[in-house]
């Protein structure tokens, strides 16, 4: 059953890779023209070739010149047509027209040239250099939000783009929600480019999904998680940004396979123990609770050496009693040989290190109880 | 009391003057309900009806200075079976910023949440970010932990707080390093034998190294070590290794070796030596700007275990579908999962999804769950600057009880949710445009 299942997916994903690939098209280059020449060499103005710039109000406006604006230096009577056009664009003996890449940008040059008295420069700073076409010479948007942060300008992402939803930059990739710590850690710059230090929180500020609702029976019901207050993505909730909605039940197998760190976004010490709370009745016990020697038949050491972050998700709870102490206090040591050997840790100097739950400082004396472990009247420490 | 009710008046009066002082209001209103259904434990069913209301402002340009005011918050309340929760809120945010006009200096103060040196964590205090020129970056904050539920109070500096400093050099040549230094102080008690003991409240204390290298058109590296201090031990490695093969293709190398993520005062770190290590393999490739692929593999070794991981996954521009599994001791789990995003136009945008998966969460018990959920919702963007969502989840899985008998398991539960948002964004420029 469960092969089949595989086998069907591979299969779906097969077809539509297939049909994915059979319909790529690629954009190439149709004419031959140097910007560079042009302008450095011949010295034209912008406005004489893209004379319907100044007056474009949609960002998918064909500002090309025609070729009667060529041929206003251009002799059209003694002009090869291989000039300019390539032999890649010929389609059934005719030249093919360009055609503008669709762009969803919500975009006036009106109003950037007009009232806001922009340069054509400004943004398009490398296009006099370009010696071929596409001249790369759309502005990265680090540009706009530069200058729309500086002239007090609104820059929330539906300023300028209309379908938020869709948006989503090259490199946030599927699992980007893993990967962006390292841009984020050594250069969180960029990410303010469309990013408030707001927008991490929603995410990170993971104690805030902790906050539970009991029914009337006083069952935890399922947690809602927050909306995001920045939200402009498309997902609406934040369980649904970073987990599935069914993450209530798939997370302890994502837990015990390490698929993220939880400690990164939750305090682990609260916010587990607010469901896992060994100590209430209406809690329900994991199902590895339940098998064969799982108490006092070392079932549950097993897991401890695996993976003691399971452990302590339910019973390390501030203000209450480690369960663990009832035996591991007396009975069976839970240090592993050689534990915390030559440091000199804080139960030297500290009453209330951590360590003083179970043992027991006494006098502080060589020899004696708990010192008396490393400091043995015997070597004379 | 006397003090909060002073210190909510002063920014009450701080917000006032500054939005009157500032040449830019902007932020982000949202309002939602959230209907839910729910099968309990013992098969009886709850209804559950919350709504929130968020609000995110930004009140900028202050007196003409690179001053702006952030909050971020939200509010909730339970209409309909709250229990003894009927209503909270929450202040993720709420800070001043500055920066000098030379962008060399930012200065943060208030509840803010800090994302170095070494982990992450929400403050009520202040931080402060230096570029020198150079190459050279320096920072450090201080401040009282922010309170887990997020109300506005402030806890006591023996209950929490948290301070670090990081010093950073960027050249073309090594890239990007950064050492850091982090303490998080947080207290925490035990009761054992009926008697509380207050345990110190050092909860980490870190030294950091963060390295990462970009080569254009190449890839990058990135590398991370965390070193405990008073463990005296290593909690962490990261490495990782990005290759641009081609332009469309992507791969991806990791490793990580990390100590499990525990207090320092807490009990549990006594127990064992538990190492994780972790080796990831990953691949994409962009076929064209519409559709993509990508796979990726990982390997977890623990102490007396392990386990698998494994996606592979198709995207295109208005949909990703990926199948998914996990082996080992964590359980065997196959699933696909899957999300499409479809703008019938520029007002209209509908979403969907679906998550389906069958698993065990122990290794070769007999007992399997199957969960499903799935949504599908749209938006509804009348003028550009606000939305109306509206979306139906649907969650369901096996469920364990007491009155399956031996299996444990008695029959599916169903949740069915209803969710509608309104939001409304704006944006007011108070003065002239600066030149």
């Amino acid at each position: 059953m469960k092969h089949r299942t595989i086998l069907v997916v591979i299969a779906a994903l097969a077809v539509t890779l297939l049909v994915a690939i059979a319909g790529s098209k690629t954009n190439e280059a149709v004419i031959r023209f140097s910007h560079d020449y042009h302008v450095n060499e011949v010295g034209a103005k912008c406005e004489d070739c893209h004379a319907s710039a100044s007056s474009a109000t949609e960002s998918s406006a064909d500002l090309l010149p025609k070729m009667d604006a060529c041929y206003t230096c251009h002799d059209q009577k003694t002009t090869e047509c291989s000039l300019c056009h390539t032999e890649k664009n010929v389609t059934e003996g005719r030249y093919s027209p360009y055609i503008a890449p669709a762009r969803e940008v919500i975009f006036s040059h009106q109003l950037h040239t007009g009232k806001a008295k922009i340069e054509c420069v400004t943004c398009h700073a490398n296009v006099s250099k370009a010696n071929s076409v596409p001249s790369h010479g759309i502005p990265p948007m680090d540009k706009c939000v530069d200058c729309h942060r500086n002239r007090q300008v609104a820059d929330n992402c539906q300023t300028c783009h209309s379908q938020v939803e869709l948006r989503r930059p090259a490199d946030h990739g599927p699992d980007w929600v893993l990967d962006h710590v390292e841009s984020a850690r050594t250069n969180a710059k960029s990410c303010e480019t469309c990013h408030r230090p707001t927008y991490c929180e929603e995410c990170h500020d993971g104690a805030a999904l902790g906050l539970s609702v009991r029914g009337q029976t006083g069952a935890l019901v399922d947690r809602v998680r927050p909306l995001a207050p920045a939200h402009d993505g498309k997902n609406l909730l934040l369980l649904q940004r970073r987990h599935d909605l069914n993450y209530r039940f798939t997370h302890g197998a994502e837990v015990r396979s390490k698929t993220s760190d939880c400690a990164t976004c939750h305090e682990t010490a609260t916010f587990c123990a607010a469901c896992h709370n060994a100590n209430s009745s209406s809690t329900q016990k994991p199902v590895w609770h339940e098998t064969a020697n799982f108490g006092s038949g070392g079932g549950h050491a097993d897991l401890a050496r695996k993976d003691i972050e399971v452990c302590a998700a339910c019973h390390d709870r501030d203000a209450a009693e480690p369960k663990c102490l009832t035996c591991h206090r007396k009975i069976v040591s839970p240090h592993p040989e050689g534990f915390m050997k030559d440091v000199h840790g804080p139960w030297h100097d500290d009453n209330n290190a951590v360590c003083f739950v179970c043992h027991d400082a006494g006098s502080r004396t060589a020899g004696q109880g708990f010192c008396g472990k490393c400091h043995g009247a015997e070597n004379g420490k | 009391m006397k003090l909060k009710q002073a210190i909510l008046t002063t920014l009450l009066v701080m917000g006032c003057a500054s939005v009157a002082q500032a040449t830019v209001f902007s932020g982000r209103v949202g309002l939602s309900s959230y209907l839910w259904k729910y099968r309990e434990a013992d098969s009886s069913d709850s209804q559950h009806l919350q709504n929130a209301g968020t609000v995110s402002l930004r009140v900028g340009r202050i007196g003409n200075q690179d001053l702006e005011i952030l909050t971020s918050m939200l509010g909730r309340y339970n209409v309909r079976n709250a229990g003894d929760n009927v209503h909270d809120y929450r202040v993720y945010d709420l800070q001043a910023r500055w920066k000098d006009r030379a962008k060399r200096v930012d200065l943060a103060g208030g509840r803010h949440r800090v994302y170095w040196p070494n982990g992450t964590v929400s403050i009520d205090g202040g931080s402060a970010a230096i570029h020198p020129g150079y190459g050279l970056q320096a920072g450090g904050y201080f401040g009282l932990l922010a309170p887990d539920d997020g109300r506005f109070k402030m806890t006591e500096y023996d209950k929490g707080h948290a301070f670090g400093a990081q010093l950073g050099y960027h050249s073309g040549a090594i890239g990007d390093v950064a050492f850091s230094f982090a303490q998080k102080n947080r207290a925490r008690s035990y009761i054992s034998s009926d008697t509380a003991i207050a345990v110190n409240n050092l909860d980490s204390r870190t030294l950091g190294l963060d390295w990462r290298r970009t080569i254009n058109r190449i890839g990058s590296v990135y590398g991370q070590a965390l070193y405990q201090l008073p463990q005296q031990r290593i909690g962490r490695v990261h490495l990782s290794a990005r290759w641009h093969a081609t332009e469309a293709l992507s791969l991806n190398g990791q490793f990580r070796y990390r100590r499990p993520d525990l207090p320092y005062n807490s009990i549990f770190w006594v127990f064992g030596e538990s190492r994780y290590y972790e080796g990831r393999l990953r691949a994409d490739y962009r076929i064209n700007p519409v559709w993509s692929v990508n796979a990726g593999g990982t390997y977890v070794n623990l102490s007396d275990g392990s386990s698998q991981r494994f996606d592979v996954g198709v995207g295109h521009k208005y949909f990703s579908l990926t199948l998914f599994g996990r082996a080992g001791w964590p359980g065997n789990t196959i699933g696909v999962s899957g999300d499409a995003t479809y703008p019938i136009n520029d007002r209209w945008t509908l979403r969907g999804g679906t998550h389906l998966s069958r698993y065990e969460l122990i290794e070769d018990t007999p007992e399997t769950s199957t969960e499903e959920s799935a949504w599908a919702g749209g938006t509804w963007r009348w003028i550009p600057q606000s939305t109306l969502d509206v979306e139906v989840q649907f969650v369901s899985q096996l469920l364990k009880s007491e009155e399956g008998g031996e299996q444990g398991y008695v029959a599916g539960r169903r949740d069915l949710r209803l969710m509608i948002r309104a939001s409304w964004w704006f944006f007011r420029r108070l003065g002239t445009v600066p030149g």
